[in-house]
């Protein structure tokens, strides 16, 4: 069994060059240097954490705070963090953490969860308030809780895949009402806007002392990003059913405001769809760096049909996080769009193929 | 008259003035299906060619297709007494599992502009509903959605439960939704796929010749 380098004064995780890592994330957040994200099955688990079974139900699945434990510790401790790569503990219940904690009912399926609106009325409705009398909230921090218990010595534990602005608001209203109200009750949803904010900012302030390590950073674990200080994953994917005009109008002020209270910053752009309002993306203050998703169907994240738009990110002052890369896709793409303000994320089948792939970026 | 502000309006989702326009029309014996026909169905191919280029987007989409729906409101009685016939008819649904509606609602909505008569079964319809919606109802092409690839399967089973229901051979099969692919289509055996909402009913249109 492998142990995680631990010394008297500084705290460890199952991570050999952590120092490097988060070195090399920090530059990358200024959008220099190459960060490069490579996982395998690691050869000997770091602890014997054998794979629990399979859920009986989606209650155990996503809610069950010993199962989720079990699970996260299986699959961190034979999982080789190699890069910028880092053992974060996943204590997600679904996306759109924020739209549960506030009031938005869940409904948990196999491998998410949806969200069951809960304003009818705009006109009736009550201001949206952030509060920690929710199922959804007890539920969350249950098994927070119980995974920073867990983590010294081993993982992080990163923010939620917590999701706002007219995400959030979708959650609570469903889409196709909120596209209506964007055009016959702007004044309603700016208001909401603003009061989702609000919302986020109260959460965080709950949430980011339980989240902080002891290296003064945090993470976002959806998006394997670490940083120092407050570090969040962003997103708009109502933007893909809204004009330009209408990002500006609605997305852009509230986001920006949002943006400008953490420290790194990615903002998702989920799909081609999104890609119209891209320059709406790169004009926004404060967001460090642009992550796309390709549609499924579509090449992943390392074909060179997305190499231009790599390229435009950059080219906008942003970093570049480029996920579902295949190992063999990594040297062609870093020759073609440059390494620095790369954040490349691939999987190699073992440990000995990492070890060469980083070797062959320059990392080892 | 002049009935080219009719077809501005439903460019422009200004539902009060398509809806006069078309009461003007029908006062003065304009023809319904002229209106339909030279009118109405073309703002609405307008329409679907704006949302394709990224003029328009979702919301713009939704107001013309509430001003059509509009204008159709007073058509569609007086194209019955013709005897006049629908494109076709088409059973529309978010396959089993699948919660999803806008898509859905979007390619709805466009069929509806476009001259079919659309009966939707609304979001995680069983394979058995989409039977019931061909053999009861006369559908004769179904329309499935799916946003999930862990939904995407249900397409499937659908086909499958039609193929079952011995009814396959009478109705044509379009499929679509965000991880839905041409390929995909192909693999299980649909007669059609589409991508955007516009581009769904040039494929329904096709089907139903």
């Amino acid at each position: 069994m492998n142990k995680a380098p631990t010394t008297a004064c500084e705290p460890s995780i199952w991570k050999v060059d952590w120092p490097e890592a988060r070195a090399a994330m920090a530059r990358w957040w200024n959008g220099d240097g190459l960060a490069l994200h490579v996982t395998a099955p690691k050869d000997e688990p770091w602890e014997p954490f054998p794979a629990p079974s399979p859920a009986p139900d989606f209650e155990t699945h996503w809610l069950s705070v010993e199962h989720r434990l079990q699970r996260e510790l299986h699959r961190l401790s034979t999982t080789f963090f190699g890069g910028v790569a880092a053992p974060m503990f996943n204590a997600d219940i679904g996306p759109g953490t924020l739209g549960l904690f506030l009031g938005a009912k869940p409904v948990l399926d196999v491998d998410t969860v949806w969200s069951k609106p809960i304003i009818d009325d705009p006109d009736s409705a009550p201001p949206i308030r952030f509060t920690t009398e929710t199922d959804s909230w007890r539920a969350y921090n249950a098994i927070l809780d119980a995974a920073r218990e867990a983590a010294p010595g081993r993982f992080l534990v990163g923010y939620p895949d917590i999701i706002e602005n007219l995400d959030t608001l979708q959650q609570l209203r469903g889409a196709q009402p909120l596209v209506w109200d964007l055009i016959e009750r702007p004044d309603w949803v700016q208001k909401s806007l603003r009061e989702i904010n609000h919302a986020h900012s109260a959460c965080m302030d709950l949430l980011t002392p339980k989240v902080m390590d002891p290296w003064g950073g945090s993470c976002t674990t959806c998006f394997d990003i670490w940083g120092p200080g407050k570090t969040m994953k962003i997103e708009c994917d109502f933007m893909v059913m809204i004009s330009p005009a209408m990002f500006r109008e609605f997305v852009m002020e509230p986001m920006a405001e949002l943006a400008a209270s953490l420290d790194n910053v990615l903002f998702h752009v989920d799909g081609p769809e999104a890609l119209p309002n891209l320059d709406n993306v790169l004009s926004m203050p404060y967001v460090n760096a642009v992550e796309f998703t390709p549609r499924y169907g579509q090449p992943w994240g390392g074909h060179p049909m997305w190499y231009d738009l790599y390229k435009r990110i950059k080219d906008g002052g942003k970093a570049v996080q480029a996920v579902f890369v295949e190992p063999e896709e990594v040297m062609p793409l870093l020759d073609a769009v440059g390494p620095d303000g790369m954040f490349v994320m691939t999987k190699c089948q073992t440990e000995a193929e990492a070890h060469a792939l980083l070797r062959q970026t320059g990392w080892e | 008259m002049n009935l080219q502000p009719l077809y501005e309006a439903v460019l422009e989702g200004d539902a009060p003035t398509t809806r006069t326009l078309t009461e003007q029309a029908l006062a003065e014996k304009v023809d319904p299906q002229v209106l339909l026909s030279d009118y109405l169905i073309p703002a609405m191919d307008e329409v679907g060619r704006r949302f394709e280029s990224n003029e328009y987007f979702v919301p713009e989409l939704l107001i013309a297709a509430r001003a059509m729906k509009g204008a159709l409101m007073l058509i569609r009685p007086l194209l019955a007494e013709q005897g006049a016939k629908p494109v076709g008819r088409v059973a529309i649904g978010t396959v089993r599992g699948d919660l999803h509606d806008i898509g859905k609602n979007l390619v709805a909505a466009m069929l509806e502009g476009g001259g079919f008569e659309v009966i939707d079964l609304g979001v995680d319809v069983s394979p058995e509903k989409f039977v019931a919606a061909v053999k009861d109802q006369g559908a004769k092409v179904v329309a499935l959605s799916a946003l999930l690839t862990t939904t995407m399967p249900g397409m499937k089973a659908t086909i499958d439960a039609l193929d079952g229901a011995g009814v396959r051979g009478s109705v044509k099969i379009i499929v679509g939704g965000a991880p839905v692919t041409q390929k995909f289509a192909d693999e299980i055996g649909a007669d059609g796929f589409s991508d955007t909402a516009s581009g769904a009913v040039r494929v329904a249109r096709t089907l139903v010749e």
